[in-house]
């Protein structure tokens, strides 16, 4: 998060790395020797967004190759859901205000030259249609014509694939997507040499090395390598933009390079996995695992790439990768693996995410309607172990959203969550703010029902809000004890009231004033004083009469 | 001493086809020739290799060429031009020659062949290897030992993969949601391979 924070341009850093200096009409800046370089001033480079959606897929065809799975996706819906996620990437209210804080430009839009690089070496894993209409539809929104729009992947040895792309674009059929499907490099300057860290220049696809290009969106897919830690993501896409070489090192400097992050703004501004479908362990041949169905963006490539291995390909597809390689996706830039933040949103419809789709008892569930899931994030899970974010119930740790059930709830309305944070929350074991219920342990807001309900430090009497079963608050300033099953008193003097708590014990009060039972219920006496309560002297007085009653009975007692 | 020529000729000759690949006597379902040789398939010209593997349309009924997929030959080291860097888990295994044929079974099914000669024999058993550890392969394909070829499961398939002496060969079957379908007719395209590399 301190990176998260302190992400800005350093001139300094950039011109004692012998960078070029601000020209009149743009600024070249590739990645800081020191420091970061900010690719959005208003979205932070670690901020991850993804939305995972079965029924992005109307159904899954046997056969997978690049037309049955175009046609099996739902285009509306993954557009829809895309706008959800911009929301969330800019935090704007609207998708229009969304669009517009991610992509930006210097000129008129009418003048804007856009790119969008795609992954073409395998047609049975490529960038769905519906992913690319959605940004070409942004642009035409903006008024970019639809000659500047172009879709590339330069790659002379495997970028052939792209020609499946050709029946779905035209500039003169209105019926088809306005833009430009470039044969390798042909519509976009053929090749140039850039430079890259390190002294060396590469082949590059020429409007990007010669900054022609003023948007550059990459969209990616999910696949496995022999390289890269084991994964081919966004940054290893841009073999396609500049020339191959099977270097990590070489994959990590292209995209500190000038053509990538060069521009004022900078060039490459949103990174899209499209992981509807996604293989696992290869970058060639059919998929071998169910499709993950997750859309996932950010605009800056290490973050995306690092966030769906650890999301997405660990978790839900069972993919290995060389941990220390992974790792270097985002120490190679400066950051830790610390700083990345992933962000899960419900699909725009309103549908219910899940891991794996709606599964029972599934070992990691994140998102959605997970039931029984181990780990739930985002969306209206239940039952699982963890669960994060949405709504979520029945988990055993959940955060924000509603919650329920779980062992841990944080945020949002968690219920039944055993730890339960935030928003409001029932029935976990721990609640903490927001209204949490049933948890084992509740802090803040209004928890109810956990067994450990903690108010706060406050000076005067703490209560757990509307705890029930809860600890009570760590009053400062008064022993107070609030309901639930361990009521403790504060430290300080003052008298505690009691919450409103049901059936929990009093609490202890710890130094001066008395301890108050709660209202109703409780089953001890308090131990302050050791004085006997009435209902302790009538508890003993009745426990004599029957005993008095039963002598007569059975005509033992002599005594009258 | 007719008897003796014939005897030492026809021991002669079986020495001959043993050196070429699976030969006289060879088990069939172990994959391996009876004397353990471990030579290539002697047949190292890329162009030469794949019209050797090379399916014809209708070779096998129903089976034809898939028209947006090209047809595929060339050295090991020309490999990274057809699967970028996965180029490297075969390389290091000695691929000398390698053939890519994708088939289709009209709009329904779909088959891609891979025939590589890996050089020696010892080359083929560890790409087999490898790639079952890879890909966590145990779908059994009828009529062959699971030494000599063993599946993954895929979406909507499998993928098979087998060794013959120095050949090494992947067959990918998809749009078979019945699993063990799919094995039984990888089974025959890699019937069909084993029969052209004698």
């Amino acid at each position: 998060m301190q990176k998260q924070r302190r992400d800005f341009l350093k001139i300094a850093a950039a011109g004692a790395a012998g960078l070029a200096l601000a020209r009149a009409d743009r600024v070249f800046a590739a990645w800081p020797s020191t420091g970061s370089l900010a690719v959005n001033p208003t979205i932070s480079n670690m901020r991850v967004v993804a939305c995972v959606d079965p029924k992005m897929m109307t159904s899954i065809p046997a056969l997978l190759n690049f037309t049955t799975e175009n046609g099996a996706v739902d285009s509306a819906r993954v557009q829809a859901n895309m706008d959800a996620m911009a929301m969330s990437l800019a935090n704007e209210s609207t998708a229009d205000a969304a669009w517009k804080a991610i992509f930006r430009s210097s000129k008129d839009w009418a003048a804007t030259k856009v790119a969008i690089k795609v992954n073409t070496i395998e047609p049975k894993n490529m960038a769905r249609i519906a992913v690319i209409e959605k940004f070409c539809k942004i642009m035409a929104g903006f008024g970019v014509p639809g000659a500047n729009i172009t879709i590339y992947d330069g790659n002379t040895t495997y970028g052939a694939g792209i020609s499946n792309y050709n029946s779905y674009f035209s500039l003169t059929d209105t019926t088809k997507i306005q833009a430009v499907v470039s044969s390798y490099n042909n519509s976009m300057g053929g090749t140039a040499k850039a430079a890259i860290p390190g002294g060396t220049t590469a082949n590059c696809t020429a409007d990007i090395a010669n900054g022609v290009t003023d948007i550059l969106i990459n969209i990616a897919n999910n696949k496995g390598h022999t390289m890269m830690g084991k994964a081919t993501l966004s940054m290893k896409n841009h073999f396609g933009t500049f020339a191959p070489d099977h270097d990590n090192n070489y994959v990590f400097n292209i995209n500190k390079s000038d053509a990538i992050l060069g521009g004022t703004p900078v060039r490459q501004q949103l990174c899209f996995i499209d992981s509807i479908i996604a293989n696992k362990a290869s970058n060639t041949g059919a998929p071998d695992v169910a499709p993950p169905c997750y859309l996932i963006m950010g605009v800056f490539a290490p973050a995306v790439d690092y966030l769906t291995v650890k999301k997405v390909r660990e978790p839900v597809m069972g993919a290995t990768h060389d941990a220390a390689t992974i790792t270097s996706y985002l120490t190679t830039f400066g950051y830790a693996e610390t700083d990345p933040v992933w962000v899960v949103v419900p699909p725009a419809s309103g549908g219910t995410n899940a891991d794996g789709g709606t599964a029972t008892g599934g070992t990691s569930g994140s998102g959605g309607a997970g039931s029984g899931g181990v780990s739930g994030s985002g969306g209206a899970g239940t039952g699982g172990t963890s669960a994060s974010g949405g709504a979520r119930s029945g988990g055993t740790s959940s955060s924000g959203g509603a919650g329920s059930g779980g062992t841990s709830a944080s945020g949002g309305a968690g219920t039944g969550g055993a730890n339960a944070s935030g928003g409001a929350r029932s029935g976990g074991g721990s609640a903490s703010g927001g209204a949490g219920s049933g948890g084992a342990s509740a802090s803040g807001g209004a928890g109810s029902g956990g067994a450990n309900a903690t108010g706060g430090s406050t000076n005067g009497a703490a209560s757990g809000g509307a705890g029930a079963g809860g600890v009570g608050g760590t009053a400062t300033s008064a022993p107070s004890a609030s309901g639930g099953s361990f009521a403790t008193g504060g430290t300080s003097a003052g008298n505690g009231t009691a919450g409103s708590g049901v059936g929990g014990r009093t609490g202890t009060s710890q130094s001066t004033g008395p301890a108050t039972k709660g209202d109703s219920g409780g089953c001890d006496i308090a131990a302050s004083g050791r004085r006997t309560t009435r209902l302790g002297a009538m508890l003993a007085l009745g426990a004599v009469v029957a005993e008095k009653l039963r002598r007569l009975v059975s005509g033992s007692d002599r005594s009258s | 001493m007719r008897i003796r020529i014939m005897r030492t000729s026809l021991t002669f000759a079986c020495l001959l086809l043993g050196l070429g690949g699976p030969g006289c006597g060879s088990d069939t379902t172990s994959g391996h020739p009876p004397d353990g040789s471990s030579q290539t398939s002697g047949t190292l010209d890329p162009t030469a290799f794949g019209q050797k593997y090379k399916f014809a349309d209708n070779e096998m009924s129903g089976w034809t060429q898939d028209p947006t997929i090209p047809f595929w030959t060339g050295k090991g080291t020309d490999l990274e031009s057809r699967i970028d860097g996965g180029n490297m888990a075969y390389l290091s295994r000695g691929c000398l020659v390698a053939m890519y044929q994708d088939l289709v079974e009209g709009d329904q099914a779909a088959c891609e062949i891979v025939a590589m000669d890996l050089g020696t024999e010892a080359n083929a058993v560890s790409m087999v290897a490898y790639e079952q550890q890879l890909r966590s392969a145990s779908i059994a394909i009828p009529g062959y030992d699971a030494s000599a070829a063993i599946g993954a499961a895929i979406q909507g398939g499998l993928t098979a993969y087998a060794h013959f002496g120095s050949l090494y060969f992947e067959v990918q079957m998809q749009g078979y949601a019945d699993q063990s379908t799919g094995a039984s007719v990888a089974a025959q395209f890699l019937q069909k391979l084993q029969s052209k590399s004698k």
